[in-house]
């Protein structure tokens, strides 16, 4: 069998520019040159040397439990053992795709089709590293295409083209355009396979082209950063092929976006902190690492060094099932430059897109404002109806609520928020949409309706004004509401990040008859109501004071249970409600830090793993210990450390996030419930000391965690800590907003530190004349 | 129902063959009996690139016989575990992509020939087959997808239902149907 050499021209495609494939197609990767890159990171400390080590030693140890990894570590250093087992993985693999056949499986079926390719470019290497003989490789390609053709091609036929771009359309592309390509030359005379490649080849350009030219897809940060970004690289890459030139800047048929746009804007969904905008029904969550390093491969981008060396959390590689599958670390590592250690930290831009929203945040990312109006639709499960909702957060600490309910939580149950479809014969599905619609977000409802959604796919609003300089963004999502309410003349929104250091957001809404008006705010427990607003106190110690210095500022308060479902499982509802045809609402938000790190604890733990306690190490849990040191890697460790806390008269003990909620832990032998920790482990976890210290002034701490150490769902007792654990206090004399107000065209803001902020602010006005374009 | 697809090498060669110019019609038309319906599968889409119009009759055979096999009739279940019976899984796996490749076939005939060359009978199942909820989507947006190239005066109510299909791939496809237009007449 020849692969991919001298591909013969595909049929012609019906996008707007020709194939060029009469030329010997480049390799997946080049695994010499890799060879000499991972070779050259033995000795530095980098976090592309973690998470090299990483991938090997779990390859190494725990090979049955890391199949994805084993390709690319066989074929880097081609040790028999690794070949073997890499073999296996094939055959396992190609062994449970034959056997599948559920439904989960056949209305799923793109979830299936993008591993499947990958799982023969992995396949294709070990073909050319000579790791099969001919026989041996032409009777598993066949199982390959047979599948493909079977499953997966038929799934690509039923998507309208060129109608359909999302992630589900473009795994299924690349699927049969990957794999009719790498065996396009035989088994067989190659029939079947130029089939399905040449089938899907006059679709590649419209998975990238026909994206929003904001680049983002629309499906969320989910389904954005862990399958569509992923898509990108390689439907680049073989667009690149296929076109005979470099496309990463080209305006790509139909809609004219290019991969950069697709992969920049997917880098913007990081939050300071490493949390990806929530603005989906799966919420917060950690980014992914393989389009950063993609994006910084092309482009030498800063930003996305800087996130991968500084921000991503790379102890959770194996518990991504990004794009479907669990090799994105290797991905990560092939396109990861070769930089030194970026030594510098992120620095942060305020940016904005026409039909998407705009980020206000300062250079250090300490106080970042994300405003949305991005484009939704009728059936909102995973594009929320958010018109000009509001992110809010604080050093990576968010103070928002947004995302999805938990499995279990009916508490949503919105007016005419239930939607039926019928994908066949007896598979129904009926879906609650009540936390995709405009009531559980941070937005106007108009006469209470919080079922709030568009007949159909619809814009949400535009940008009117954006002005990165002075930290300002206006919003207009008029025509949102025009849908439900035709006496709608205009609802806008304006947000001002000040001087770096607080937001003021204001509030328009005018109708042409009289309405009840709810400005309606959902935020992390816990809030209590104070005169003219609220404060917003999360776990983590961030306080944020929201005062009502124009409007109605008397607001009501309503936990809610289950939703989201992370990170707290639960929030607080706050709505603030005036009548009229005009309803206006002028806040002051002042974010600040009642806790501060005294020091964190890195030195004097002492870690067994499980397998062996006898033999003790100095390795802190603050990450994996085979980060720290070349340990053998085992899921299961204890910690033990005693720390002098006299020097803190109100202790806290800071609990890495990525620690799992099963975990156990003892303060001064004193069993300490965990239960209140989130599944996805998103965020650090403050524990009062004082009640274990006893006057001793001294903290014993015992904890024993398990860690990732195979291709695991994110849900089940495993932890990815990455960072270390903290002695931290409360401020006692935290810098507090004291007082605010507002004159009708200055603004005076001061803080409990002396600080004095006076700011000229003129209402945002109904007048037609500021609705024309953004700057 | 069916006998387990095999995707053994032997199976393979014989389908890849399938698209081999030396191939006659006669055995690609002999393969829609085949007891694995992954030939049949294969078949079906070798005979749609070939557009030829005299296969047409025993593709609407298939489509008959498909359509009494009860290929539906298999448990409700997300994901089958190791004690399923393999008859049902088997099932799972195949469910409408015969019925699919086969309106597929068609639409290549009509492609190329035109749409005369559609019986009545036909038409009246295509126009259950687009709106049916008792098919799997991927049958009602084939159906849409040779209706909208049939343009039969007749279909514009059906399309019109079926582009108010919950699915969203089938009302996309309806949608796209309903909006083109043959020699000045229009569906509706």
């Amino acid at each position: 069998m020849k692969l991919k050499k001298n591909i013969s021209k595909p049929h012609s495609p019906s996008s707007q520019t020709d194939c060029v494939l009469d030329k010997p197609k480049r390799s997946w990767i080049d695994i010499e040159a890799q060879r000499r890159q991972l070779r050259a990171l033995e000795g530095k400390t980098t976090q592309k040397a973690e998470l090299w080590r990483f991938v090997q030693r779990l390859a190494r140890q725990n090979p049955d439990s890391n199949p994805w990894l084993l390709p690319f570590v066989a074929l880097i250093d081609e040790r028999s053992a690794d070949i073997s087992q890499a073999k296996a993985a094939i055959d396992a693999y190609l062994t449970e795709a034959e056997e599948k056949g559920s439904r989960g499986y056949l209305f799923n079926i793109w979830c299936f089709a993008f591993p499947h390719c990958r799982w023969a470019m992995w396949f294709d290497l070990m073909c050319e590293a000579g790791f099969y003989s001919q026989e041996e490789a032409d009777t598993l390609a066949a199982k390959f295409l047979l599948i493909q053709f079977r499953d997966h091609h038929t799934g690509m036929l039923n998507k309208p083209f060129p109608e359909c771009v999302d992630n589900q359309h473009a795994a299924l592309v690349l699927s049969s355009y990957v794999v009719g390509s790498i065996f396009a030359e035989g088994p067989g005379n190659g029939n079947l396979a130029r089939k399905l490649r040449d089938e899907a080849a006059p679709r590649l350009e419209a998975m990238i082209g026909g994206m929003p030219n904001s680049g983002y897809s629309g499906e969320g940060s989910t389904y954005q950063g862990l399958i569509v970004a992923f898509a990108v690289p390689f439907l680049t890459e073989m667009l690149e092929d296929l076109q005979g030139e470099d496309i990463f800047d080209k305006a790509l048929w139909p809609q004219g976006t290019s991969p950069r746009r697709i992969l920049e804007m997917t880098r913007r969904l990081w939050m300071p902190g490493g949390l990806l905008l929530p603005w989906d029904h799966y919420g917060y969550q950690f980014g992914i690492t393989f389009p950063l390093a993609y994006l910084a491969h092309r482009t030498g981008d800063l930003q996305s060094l800087r996130l991968l060396e500084h921000t991503a959390n790379i102890a959770r590689m194996t518990t991504v099932d990004s794009g479907w599958g669990f090799d994105q670390p290797v991905w990560t590592l092939v396109y990861w430059p070769d930089e030194d250690i970026v030594q510098d930290g992120v620095v942060w831009t305020p940016w904005a897109e026409d039909e998407l929203g705009a980020v206000l945040v300062d250079p250090d990312g300490e106080n970042y404002l994300m405003q949305m109006w991005d484009i939704t639709e009728a059936m909102c499960h995973r594009t929320h109806v958010n018109p000009n909702s509001l992110i809010l957060a604080r050093k990576g600490i968010p103070f928002s609520a947004d995302g999805g309910s938990a499995a279990d939580c009916d508490a949503l149950k919105y007016e005419g928020a239930l939607f039926e479809r019928n994908f066949g014969a007896g598979v129904n599905q009926t879906l609650n949409l009540s936390s995709g619609c405009g009531g559980s977000h941070n937005a106007i409802l108009v006469d209470g309706y919080e079922g709030l959604r568009p007949p159909q796919g619809e814009s949400q609003g535009r940008l009117i004004n954006f002005r990165a300089e002075e930290q300002c963004v206006t919003g207009d999502v008029t025509h949102l509401y025009t849908l439900v309410d035709e006496d709608c003349l205009c609802v806008r929104r304006r947000s001002r990040l000040i001087e770096n250091r607080f937001w003021v957001v204001e509030d328009l809404a005018a109708f042409s008859k009289p309405h009840e008006f709810t400005s309606r705010w959902w935020f992390r427990p816990d809030v209590k109501i104070v005169d003219n607003g609220v404060d917003v106190q999360t776990p983590e110690g961030a306080l944020l004071q929201m005062r009502c210095v124009q409007g109605v500022g008397e607001a009501s308060l309503t936990r809610i249970e289950g939703f989201p479902a992370q990170p707290d499982g639960c929030s607080d509802r706050v709505d603030f409600q005036m009548s009229g045809t005009e309803a206006r609402w002028l806040y002051v938000l002042w974010p600040t830090d009642t806790v501060e790190i005294v020091r964190e604890l890195i030195d004097g733990w002492e870690a067994t793993a499980t397998v062996d306690p006898t033999i003790s190490y100095k390795i802190h849990p603050g990450s994996p210990p085979w980060f720290q040191q070349d340990v053998d890697i085992s899921s299961a460790w204890k910690f033990v450390a005693e720390f002098d806390v006299k020097e803190v008269q109100l202790p806290l003990l800071q609990l890495s996030r990525g620690i799992d909620p099963r975990s156990t832990l003892q303060l001064n032998d004193i069993d300490i419930d965990l239960s209140d920790l989130s599944n996805e482990k998103l965020m650090p976890y403050l524990i009062d000391c004082k009640p274990y210290l006893k006057g001793t002034g001294s903290l014993r701490i015992s904890l024993s965690l398990n860690f990732t150490i195979g291709e695991i769902n994110k849900m089940n007792s495993f932890s990815f800590p990455d960072q270390p654990f903290a002695l931290c206090r409360r401020i006692t004399a935290p810098d507090l907003l004291a007082h605010c107000s507002y004159d009708g065209a200055t603004l005076n803001v001061e803080s409990s530190t002396g600080m004095h902020y006076t700011l000229g602010h003129k209402l945002l006005s109904t007048d037609p004349e500021t609705l024309k374009p953004a700057n | 129902m069916y006998t387990q697809t095999r995707n053994d090498l032997a199976t393979f060669l014989t389908v890849d063959a399938f698209w081999d110019r030396g191939t006659p019609v006669s055995e690609l038309l002999a393969a829609l009996h085949a007891d694995n319906w992954q030939v049949q599968l294969a078949s079906l889409a070798a005979l749609g690139d070939r557009r030829d119009v005299e296969a047409l009759s025993a593709v609407e055979a298939l489509l008959e016989t498909q359509d009494t096999l009860g290929v539906y009739d298999c448990p409700d279940e997300w994901d089958l575990n190791s004690t399923s019976e393999s008859s049902e899984k088997e099932i799972w796996r195949c469910r409408y992509r015969v019925k699919q490749a086969a309106l597929i076939a068609i639409l290549r005939c009509v492609e190329q020939h035109g749409p005369g060359i559609i019986e009545e009978a036909l038409l009246e199942k295509l126009h259950h087959y687009a709106i049916s909820q008792e098919e799997d989507y991927p049958v009602r947006v084939a159906a849409c997808e040779l209706l909208g190239a049939l343009k039969h005066p007749t279909s514009g109510p059906v399309l019109a239902a079926a582009s108010k299909d919950g699915e969203w791939c089938t009302a996309t496809v309806a949608t796209r149907a309903l909006a083109s237009k043959k020699e000045g007449k229009e569906f509706l």
